[in-house]
């Protein structure tokens, strides 16, 4: 395909991804309207010439006469985003939250053992120490807000031409958080149950928990939002 | 555009060629492209792949029942009124061109 003509497809292709039609459908008629251009190529005349129109407005007409001027759902989109987003939260947290709590974990410890508070006393009745288990609770419930933030802001950027977008983050940001008060103490009681085993079975279920739940939490909003009118 | 496919077959970008020859001017591929979906969606045309010589393989199309349907209602629309107006301006005596 000659590079005008490639260009001048790959603009309408990219137009049209944004307003969130299915790949299948644009490339069909970007593959016709190539093949149509081609020729006019062929024929020594400029395709902005052949056009008539730019190529914004002749996006949005075919998309009109095609009936895709509608609110796409973009669940495929919308999922992938919130897992870019939830990698670059999780990434954040092992290179700035992990040594954060336990310096934090330190600093406290030090500061208490200088007021002369006795740190071994903090015994509960399994025998276990965890004087410092509020500041760390306190620490990963902020991570957990951040890292909501993350995914929601990851889903904004990832479907900013989509309709309705502004319910489904609402509707994602309550959905998302009771997931994670669901889905996060029971993956703890499967790791407390199995003496928090590493076999890939367990770590498997404890994943598929939270990341199931999560997802749903993402989905039902997105399709909430499109049903029912604002 | 139904009555240059009903005519012959053709794909979108021959058929710019083919009304622009027709008298109706400058007709872009920007226009016509968009009417044909409205039309295909509608269906009163036909679309059917055909190889090229050069290039890719392109759509060609052409009228439906209900496009051969809806073409003849429009030109007995068409007939009507223009016979209307022509009869209107010959008894006004402007179609002669003899105005107040």
């Amino acid at each position: 395909m000659p590079a005008a003509v490639r260009s001048v497809v790959q603009d309408l292709q990219r137009r049209w991804r944004r307003l969130g039609v299915p790949r299948a459908l644009r490339e069909a008629v970007a593959a016709d309207v190539a093949a149509d251009l081609h020729a006019a190529y062929l024929q020594g005349r400029p395709l902005e010439v052949v056009l008539g129109v730019t190529s914004e407005h002749f996006a949005e007409q075919v998309a009109r006469e095609n009936g895709w001027l509608v609110p796409w759902p973009m669940y495929g989109r919308m999922l992938t985003s919130a897992a870019l987003g939830a990698a670059g939260a999780i990434a954040a947290g092992i290179v700035l939250v992990l040594p954060a709590t336990l310096g934090i974990v330190a600093a406290v410890g030090w500061v208490l053992l200088w007021a002369g508070v006795d740190l071994g006393s903090q015994v509960t009745a399994s025998g276990q120490t965890y004087w410092y288990a509020p500041i760390v609770y306190a620490i990963y419930t902020l991570f957990g807000m951040g890292f909501v933030a993350a995914v929601l802001a990851a889903v904004r950027r990832g479907l900013k031409a989509a309709v309705e977008l502004r319910r489904t983050l609402r509707a994602g940001l309550v959905l998302l958080t009771v997931s994670a008060a669901i889905s996060l103490p029971l993956a703890l009681a499967i790791g407390h149950a199995s003496d928090y085993s590493n076999a890939p079975f367990v770590v498997a279920a404890e994943f598929s928990l939270v990341l199931g739940l999560a997802s749903v939490a993402l989905v039902a909003p997105r399709a909430w939002a499109l049903r029912v009118p604002s | 555009m139904l009555a240059a496919l009903d005519q012959q077959s053709s794909h979108a970008y021959e058929l710019t060629s083919r009304l622009a020859e027709a008298g109706l001017g400058e007709v872009s591929y920007g226009t016509v492209y968009p009417l044909i979906t409205r039309l295909r969606r509608s269906g009163l045309l036909h679309e059917q792949s055909q190889p090229s010589p050069v290039g890719p393989a392109r759509k060609v199309f052409s009228l439906t029942d209900a496009g051969r349907a809806a073409l003849t209602d429009w030109l007995g629309q068409w007939k009507r009124s223009t016979s209307d107006v022509e009869a209107v301006l010959r008894s006004t005596g402007a179609w002669a061109g003899n105005p107040r």
